[in-house]
């Protein structure tokens, strides 16, 4: 791929910026509209909290923004909405491009040592190909009855009971035959649905907008596997990668193997709302109020089973690069060899293989058959024990380091932190009996937040500020990047935490209004508490764009290693022009000879100088 | 700077440990078990806070110390070393056999509550006993109630029958479930539109209800709340406030929290047929509201 690199054209503007074929543009790409989805995904959360603390509404100024007809406060239904398309953006549109997309681009073929990706054009389109997805999803939210709101699980037959037309008419006298008109697509009322008003055009346009967001993130794996796999660098064998690039190609091998069955099911899903097909309705029928559905000849369950095998898989698909960018902003700012780099890529592995056995966990309440629980949970309390391992590695790279307290690596400290307690809360729940009680309570919401938000994002933030430099030639400011670390690491814990006393209450989650039970009242206060400091979290992201964007414009300039790293994109220029490097790099050992006798105590992996430590 | 981002990372850990042993005073803990297995799940759970909560301490403490001794060091370089077989096999083996454990304890109260023998209906631990059951019950979850239907005499004859498709004498309840203490209870989950899950936070039970399956559920109270007056036709609570509730956990629609309900555990068998026998006469006196609760409660296909 050498000749490719040095081909020296300078394509106009939109070929160099818009629609670009350098991997490194197209990561910053998924960068900045991650960007503009955080701050949608976050809006929605902090409405979702103001309900929670305050559900009689009659909010100042925000009850305004209601309509009249729902006594300016929210509506039940558009509360579902909110929490659907929250957990919906931020997973689909904000970690998982951020992850794969942004630091799946940019890193790998300058961390492997190539020139680009295997097949840039199909990268290119691995982006552009989210655009539908984008547009889609936004448009989604002002059709009528509003967006998706069946759950970010959309789990039938909530989401999937499909109104046949005539629906809406006058219900027959009893005796009398309903009216019923032919099923058409264009009819408007044919998208309504009898379950709830989110589950109707809202659905159609969240499972479509989805589907192109995995044949984008399919084409991102394809092309990560091939390029990880053929174009790594001279002397660069797998053993010698750096961390994230495992972590990346664990990762794309997942989602290539998980995302076909998600497609699958969308698919499904969607026949069942288009053309009436039944695959996840039963046979019985259901009935609505006085409205009876048509038999089907489904199976509800079948969705949950085809939805998990994806969606565990995916939060490890959302959790192994943070692994794999905190391991290597570990290292850096320790000064120190990565603790066992082996235990580290085998505990991944472990983790992405066991990770495909284990969606079961979560339908232990749901009517599976009770034995298969034992099975699944079995295997899922297996996968702490990768992590564990994983934690006392990152731990021991600590013990006997000499820790540099930049902004990045206090953001990848707080994510061992974070991950820990993660991890541990998942034990209840993968335990069959202690889960019956905490099963959809806010234990798990607890959960998913300690390690999606407290643990990918905080390696997400550890990365952004690491790769700032290599992204755009200048540092990001490090005081402001202090400042927002305290505050997203002080307000988040007051945020999520209680959330797990909130669960051992007894608190389901997705509740519009918990204060009509009894024995919820005592954990109101916690809730109201639990908003104010959402609502500061969410505050404090401003801090982050703001130093983003005046970092980009007005930051220190950086040279080509700014960290004293070992890897091979600090090898390039910064930012590394169009074919990333000068000539291609010859590796010589791995990427953490830290703490080594010499000039300086580090040792790049393209440096020839001896060969002391293998 | 490094004492202040080890006090930060000290002060939440030391926090977040804070809140957990201040919960349980200030209320904002596992509500009364008053279930037969209850008592299983409670106590798997202090095993697993104990496990998880050793951990917590030991890595998050190593975490600060580290972050103390090891930061900003006045040194030229910090150790060099890539690894400890001996370290990896210690944190491999340990945490192991602890998991093991913690996985292996579950079995018995999971088999206990959920392993059921679908021909004696009870749980297989105890198939081949023959322990009888005290109490059917259907349950038909649908948006957004609970609608209870449980036979004349406790018992249905042919209960698989029953269930789908009721009794002239059955007595009808919305978001009620009535029971007595001690009383082994067999419900019959059904749904008739979307999926619900029946939550008892004080049974410890939850179970999802499927379209168009019956899902078996089961549970025994050892705790009454209520005693029925008969002079007065009220129930009366035996401990003030002490009502527990039922709840849906499967997101069912917009007013998926509304589907609130009670549980009543009357304190004897005696006091619970007395009741049964008042709220038979007062149903009775609603013919008309019984006809419709049947064909709404058998999904309207009889």
């Amino acid at each position: 791929m050498s000749e490719l690199s040095h081909q020296h054209h300078s394509p106009g503007f939109l070929k160099k910026y818009i629609f670009s074929e350098d991997h490194k543009i197209i990561g910053i790409q998924f960068l900045f509209t991650g960007l503009v989805f955080f701050a949608i995904g976050g809006i929605l959360a902090m409405m979702v909290r103001l309900q929670l603390a305050w559900p009689d509404g009659n909010l100042p100024y925000i009850g305004k923004w209601f309509p009249q007809a729902w006594g300016g406060k929210m509506s039940p239904d558009f509360y579902s909405m909110l929490f659907t398309m929250h957990a919906s953006v931020m997973i689909f549109f904000v970690v998982i491009p951020w992850l794969t997309g942004a630091f799946g681009n940019f890193l790998i073929p300058l961390m492997i040592g190539a020139g680009d990706m295997a097949f840039p054009k199909l990268n290119m389109l691995s982006y552009w190909v989210l655009w539908p997805a984008f547009i889609i999803i936004c448009c989604s939210f002002f059709v009528d009855g509003g967006a998706a709101g069946s759950g970010w699980t959309a789990y039938p037959t909530l989401s999937n009971t499909n109104a046949e037309a005539g629906l809406d008419a006058p219900v027959a006298k009893e005796g009398e035959q309903a009216k019923k008109e032919p099923y058409s697509l264009f009819k408007d009322d044919s998208r309504n649905s009898p379950a709830a008003s989110g589950s109707g055009m809202g659905q159609i346009l969240w499972l479509v907008s989805l589907l192109f967001v995995g044949i984008g993130s399919m084409m991102g794996s394809v092309n990560y596997i091939t390029t990880i796999l053929n174009m790594r660098a001279p002397g660069m064998s797998l053993m010698r990668m750096p961390l994230t690039v495992w972590s990346l190609f664990i990762t794309a091998v997942l989602q290539a193997l998980a995302l076909p069955v998600l497609t699958v099911a969308l698919i499904l899903q969607l026949l069942d709302k288009l053309i009436a097909t039944n695959f996840f309705l039963p046979p019985g029928g259901m009935t609505f109020g006085n409205w009876q559905t048509t038999p089907g000849g489904g199976q509800p369950l079948l969705w949950q089973h085809l939805f998990w095998f994806y969606s565990h898989p995916a939060v490890y698909i959302m959790i192994l690069p943070a692994m794999g960018i905190v391991s290597e902003v570990l290292a850096t700012f320790s000064r120190k060899p990565l603790f066992g780099y082996k235990p580290m890529v085998f505990s991944m592995a472990g983790i992405a293989g066991l990770g495909f056995i284990v969606w079961g966990h979560h339908m232990f309440q749901s009517g599976m058959d009770p034995r298969l629980g034992t099975g699944f949970m079995l295997a899922t309390i297996m996968i702490a024990l990768p992590s564990a391992v994983k934690t006392f590695n990152w731990l021991a790279t600590l013990w006997g380091a000499n820790i540099q307290f930049t902004s990045a690596m206090l953001n990848a400290m707080a994510f061992v932190s974070m991950f820990v307690i993660g991890g541990l809360s998942g034990i209840f729940m993968a335990a069959t009996p202690v889960d019956v009680y905490f099963h959809d309570t806010y234990f798990i919401v607890a959960h998913i937040h300690y390690v999606l938000f407290m643990s990918s994002i905080f390696g997400i933030f550890a990365g952004f500020i690491y790769w700032f430099p290599k992204m755009f030639g200048k540092l990001m400011n490090e005081p402001l990047g202090k400042l927002h670390f305290l505050l997203t690491f002080v307000f988040g814990n007051l945020t999520f935490f209680p959330m797990h006393i909130l669960g051992i209450g007894g608190h389901p989650r997705r509740y519009y209004d918990p204060t009509i039970y009894q024995y919820l009242e005592n954990l109101q206060p916690l809730n109201q508490f639990m908003t104010i400091c959402a609502l500061m979290l969410g505050l404090s992201q401003l801090i982050f764009v703001f130093n983003f964007f005046f970092s980009l414009a007005f930051g220190k300039k950086a040279d080509k290693n700014p960290w004293g790293a070992n890897s091979l994109e600090w090898e390039a220029p910064s930012p590394p022009p169009h074919g990333n490097f000068e000539s291609i790099p010859k590796v010589y050992r791995g990427p953490y000879e830290y703490a080594v006798d010499g000039p300086t105590d580090n040792l790049p992996q393209a440096t020839p100088m001896g060969a002391t430590h293998s | 700077m490094k004492i202040f981002w080890s006090l930060v990372f000290a002060v939440i850990n030391i926090g977040a440990l804070g809140i957990f042993i201040a919960a349980p005073y200030m209320g904002w803990w596992l509500p009364k078990n008053v279930s037969s297995f209850g008592g299983d799940v409670d106590r798997l759970f202090y095993i697993i806070l104990a496990v998880t909560g050793f951990f917590f301490v030991l890595t998050q403490g190593i975490l600060v110390y580290s972050m103390i001794r090891f930061g900003d060091r006045k040194v030229e370089k910090a150790s060099y070393i890539h690894g400890h077989l001996g370290m990896e096999a210690l944190w491999t083996a340990v945490p192991c056999l602890i998991l093991m454990y913690l996985g292996f304890v579950q079995v018995p109260a999971w088999a206990k509550m959920k392993y059921i023998d679908l021909e004696t209906w009870f749980p297989v631990r105890f198939s081949g006993k023959n322990i009888e059951h005290d109490l059917d019950m259907v349950v038909l979850a649908r948006q957004w109630e609970w609608r209870i239907r449980t036979p004349q005499g406790s018992r249905a004859a042919n209960a698989a029958q029953w269930a789908e498709t009721g009794n002239l004498n059955d007595l009808h309840l919305t978001n009620e479930i009535h029971a007595w203490k001690d009383a082994r209870v067999r419900i019959h989950l059904k749904t008739q539109d979307v999926i619900h899950s029946l939550f008892l936070p004080n049974l410890r039970l939850k179970q999802d209800a499927l379209p168009g399956k019956t899902m078996p559920v089961w549970f025994q109270a050892i705790e009454a709340n209520v005693k029925y007056n008969p002079a007065t036709g009220q129930l009366e609570e035996l401990t003030p406030n002490g009502a527990w509730e039922i709840a849906c956990t499967e997101l069912c629609g917009g007013s998926h929290y509304r589907m609130r309900g009670k549980l009543y555990i009357h304190e004897s068998k005696q006091d619970y047929d007395r009741w049964f026998a008042d709220a038979m006469k007062l149903q009775r006196s609603h013919e008309l509201n019984k006809q419709a609760n049947i064909a709404a409660s058998t999904g309207g296909r009889q």
